[in-house]
């Protein structure tokens, strides 16, 4: 059980900097969540973490102690790789117990965690096999055993589910979840996967070209983006950006092909928070489920400022809802809206932008000022 | 982590070291044996300059001999490319024993060059005009008289009878390799072909062909480079041959320096021998890890 | 179509008789007993089947001052058994090495490795035997292994750094953070998965080994020690030696690295594509 903290990492390769002066703390038992797109430095920061890359700048402790030059094998982690590793000539039981028998644990204590470690996974039937007999789902069970068999200090979990298919990822997701839980291990998890992040992680590190854009819980991540990233990386469909203009008086966002009314209870916070921006360009970030088909609404909730006409594109069924790709003039938005919904391809539909909900950037820096 | 270092490098320090004196080292020992006058069996290391360079190429037996090495390297491998994958194309054909084939087409590979000359040297013996033996004799059986020569005895045609010994040995191995990358194509690839509809001949022609040229890259190199080198199969075939008709650089080389004890001349001899084959081989293996980085 | 395909079977058998033409010269030839051989009926079957040759050449004939093969034939034995078990552990260190301990240089020399693989070894003879006359290896059976040895570093060290760069890092990496260091690593997982290649390795340091001529030839001059290549050409170029006595010694020189091919065939098919580089 330990805290584990980044003070200024930096990593170099050549020319490139992979990791760019990153400091996070880690707090004993949290689960926290390393994402962002490919060769964004997650996993080279696991990697630091786990010893297996060197640190060009910077230190790293793990429960107080600079682990900076401490081999891989004396920090007292174990890691999960994203294509497991399992060593193929060893069984089952072998390979989860490789690391005790190389720190000379007495035989009977290996053979009470691996099999405890077993049959919390419920691979016990599994354990005289080789891993080439077992099926994805399994050999991520073995992999996770190895893991959980050395009783480390921290779990490094390198997108230990991206190899395995949908259905089972779900549900190894939540498996996942409970176990660290149960174990109250420390652990960073490293994804791609921006759902994963959010379903798994107390708090979630965002990450983009060596560089932390965002270190906050699932929720706050979401509803509060520090940039235009932030807020197109979290979310599924992404947040709609438009470039808009705010007018002087915080009352009207000009988006060019169409105006939106900024509703009266909002224009004092805006003008507040935004005045260095009345009267100047900046982009409006909406989320696809703020915005509403009208002919879908309660008249009461009804903003008549806010609604614009918009022609529908596209029109995706995804079962309970619907995504529409509308469009007009140079905005082009997509709504996610309920399986009841009116438009149909081709025509038109007003909706309706639930500017309670916006996300205003500076067009120039990107970062969000409401 | 400083040790595992350290240990790295002590694993393969031993590997390093001999390659250093046994390769880079003698390499260039014997270039400078080249440039002296240790012609006779004491050791002498006056420095002669080119002496024993200009000499060689003055040598009625060098000329021919490196005549002969070009008229062996190309007749060898275009043939064996060929045959080679003429072979390996038709063994794609769904054939019925396509692994007993294979195996008979690749065994020569087994066997040792010594072996290959010997048997070949009796096949090839020519007999006299009224007793023809070995090919001679067959030809005459099934008709084909007209094709009947002297073989390596002939000096007209010497070190090329040498040439389908080799052919026989080497041609198996073409085979393999091109074999080896037809079956690497994705059969997607086939399929996509025959729906825009080329025939099997532009099949082969179009898709199957320039994406084996790597194929056909690195089989001139490894045939060209043991061509070029050819020494057992010589030796024990034909030996230096009627007027030298059936010589090669190794071979004099070898005759020169341990028989006739002209290190000297030998090195010299070994350096040109060397330059030949780097010719070949450095553009090769700079090109071949280059496209391994890339990778 | 039905006529392309009986061409493509002509074609295919008419090559399978060439390839197989020198074998039945030398079956037929080394079977046949001394009354019967004339190289007037080479291409007949013998009319009974007789050992005589192949007794005469392995057991030679003193009264002719002929020696026979079978002191050559173990000279081979010793000579390839260590050299072939040897050079492929030698390769495999440096695979391991250069393909998961990656250093700065190591770019750099295993190209230097790999070009002593090409080199035409008579530009290294001269300075060879002077060097092991020195350390009193020339004409030694030790000092041919050695040579093997280290003219086999190229080679090996190819097949295996290319079988090596299968193997995920991920594994090697897996086994530091179980606590495993530089050599527990290459003994408890690197060995342990390396068998394929070195069946591969091994049957091609054995075959070459076996066929050798030059290095025998050069650095074995003592008829004692010499390899069996050497002793067969010996044997073939001496002219009162019958032709079915030098196919008799050509078959048993042949059969080796034959039976390696017949039992072990897909390993060494491996081997000669590696070997070609077709995987760098």
């Amino acid at each position: 059980m330990a805290e584990v903290k980044l003070e200024n990492v930096t990593k170099k390769f050549g020319d490139v900097i992979a990791v760019n002066n990153v400091s996070l703390d880690i707090k004993d038992k949290e689960f926290i969540v390393l994402v962002g797109p490919s060769g964004c430095g997650k996993t080279t920061t696991l990697r630091m973490i786990a010893g297996l890359e060197e640190i060009t700048s910077g230190n790293i402790y793990i429960d107080g102690r600079i682990v900076n030059d401490v081999p891989p094998k004396d920090r007292d982690i174990a890691m999960v790789f994203q294509n497991y590793a399992l060593y193929p000539h060893m069984t089952v039981y072998d390979n989860m117990a490789f690391g005790l028998k190389l720190r000379k644990y007495p035989k009977s204590e290996i053979d009470r965690r691996v099999k405890a470690a077993a049959e919390m996974l419920g691979i016990e039937n599994l354990l005289k096999r080789k891993p080439k007999e077992l099926s994805g789902g399994q050999r991520q069970r073995v992999a996770l055993g190895r893991a959980i068999v050395r009783e480390p200090k921290v779990f490094l979990m390198d997108e230990p589910l991206s190899n395995l298919d949908a259905k089972l990822r779900v549900q190894m997701r939540a498996e996942l979840k409970k176990l660290q839980r149960t174990l109250g291990v420390t652990t960073i998890y490293v994804t791609h996967d921006q759902t994963e992040a959010m379903t798994m992680g107390d708090r979630i590190v965002v990450m983009k070209d060596g560089v932390v854009q965002q270190v906050d819980d699932p929720l706050t991540v979401y509803e509060k983006p520090n940039n235009v990233f932030v807020a197109g990386f979290i979310g599924s469909p992404p947040m709609n950006f438009i470039d808009a203009t705010l007018s002087e008086d915080a009352k009207i966002l000009d988006l060019g092909s169409f105006k939106l009314g900024i509703p009266s209870d909002m224009q004092s916070f805006v003008a507040e928070h935004a005045k260095n921006y009345l009267g100047k360009k900046v982009i409006l970030g909406v989320r696809p489920e703020h915005i509403y088909e009208v002919a879908l609404m309660k008249t009461e909730d009804l903003i008549p400022e806010a609604v614009a006409d918009l022609k529908v594109e596209v029109l995706e069924p995804m079962g309970t809802e619907v995504y529409l790709y509308l469009i007009n003039g140079p905005v082009s938005v997509v709504a996610r809206v309920s399986a009841e919904t009116r438009a149909r391809m081709g025509e038109n539909v007003k909706v309706m932008f639930d500017l309670r909900k916006m996300h205003l950037f500076d067009p120039v820096t990107q970062m969000a000022i409401i | 982590m400083q040790k595992d270092k350290l240990y790295s490098f002590l694993f393969i320090l031993p590997s390093i070291i001999l390659i250093a004196i046994f390769v880079y080292f003698f390499i260039f020992w014997t270039g400078f044996i080249s440039l002296t006058d240790w012609n006779d069996i004491f050791p002498s290391f006056n420095i002669v300059g080119l002496r024993n360079y200009i000499e060689l190429f003055q040598n009625f037996r060098f000329q021919i001999s490196m005549k002969n090495t070009l008229v062996f390297t190309a007749l060898f491998l275009v043939s064996s490319l060929i045959l080679g994958f003429l072979l390996a194309i038709f063994l794609d054909q769904k054939i019925r024993g396509e692994n007993i084939f294979r195996n008979i087409y690749l065994f020569p590979m087994a066997i040792s060059f010594v072996v290959t000359g010997v048997v070949w040297r009796w096949i090839l013996n020519p007999g006299t005009i009224n007793n023809p033996v070995g090919l001679n004799q067959i030809l005459d059986k099934i008709g084909l008289s007209f094709l009947k020569s002297g073989w390596y005895t002939d000096p007209k045609i010497g070190i090329k009878a040498v040439v389908i010994a080799a052919v026989w040995q080497m041609s198996g191995y073409v085979m393999a390799m091109y074999l080896a990358g037809i079956r690497g194509i994705p059969s997607e690839l086939f399929e996509a072909a025959q729906v825009d509809g080329a025939n099997m001949w532009q099949v082969y022609r179009y898709i199957v062909l320039p994406l084996l040229r790597p194929i056909t890259l690195g089989a001139i190199i490894i045939l060209g480079h043991i061509s070029l080198k050819i020494f057992d199969l010589v030796v024990a075939m034909t030996g230096s041959g009627a007027g030298f008709s059936c010589d090669v650089p190794a071979l004099f080389m070898y005759d020169t320096t341990f028989r006739g004890n002209h290190f000297a001349q030998g090195a010299s001899i070994a350096i040109i021998l060397l330059l030949m084959v780097g010719v070949l081989i450095i553009p090769y293996l700079r090109y071949s890890l280059k496209s391994e980085v890339k990778r | 179509m039905k006529i392309g395909r009986l061409l493509i079977y002509f074609f295919l058998i008419l090559f399978a008789i060439f390839y197989l033409t020198p074998i039945y010269v030398l079956l037929v030839t080394s079977l046949k007993s001394f009354v019967e051989v004339d190289l007037k009926t080479m291409w007949r079957l013998p009319k009974t089947i007789s050992i005589e040759s192949f007794i005469q050449a392995w057991k030679g004939d003193p009264k002719r001052g002929l020696r026979g093969l079978s002191q050559n034939f173990m000279n081979s034995v010793y000579l390839v058994i260590p050299a072939t078990i040897l050079s492929a552990f030698l390769g495999s260190m440096n695979g391991y090495v250069l393909t998961k301990w990656r250093f700065k240089g190591a770019d750099i020399i295993f190209p230097m490795l790999l070009f002593g693989m090409f080199i035409p070894y008579q530009s290294i003879l001269i300075p060879l035997v002077q060097v092991l006359q020195k350390i009193k290896l020339y004409s030694t059976i030790p000092g041919l292994i050695f040579v093997h040895i280290v003219y086999g570093i190229p080679i090996t060290t190819l097949i295996f750094r290319n079988y090596y760069s299968t193997i995920p890092s991920e594994l090697i990496e897996a086994a530091k953070i179980d606590g495993a260091d530089f050599v527990g690593i290459y003994r408890r997982i690197v060995l342990p998965v390396s068998m394929p290649a070195f069946a591969v390795v091994m049957i091609w340091q054995f075959t070459s080994i076996w066929n050798d001529f030059l290095f025998g030839l050069v650095v074995a001059p003592n008829p004692s020690v010499q390899p069996i290549t050497v002793a067969l050409n010996n044997l073939a170029g001496s002219y009162f030696v019958q032709w079915n006595i030098q196919m008799a010694g050509a078959l048993i020189t042949a059969l080796p690295p034959l039976i390696v091919y017949i039992f072990l065939g897909r390993y060494f098919m491996r081997g000669l594509l590696s070997g070609s580089l077709s995987g760098v």
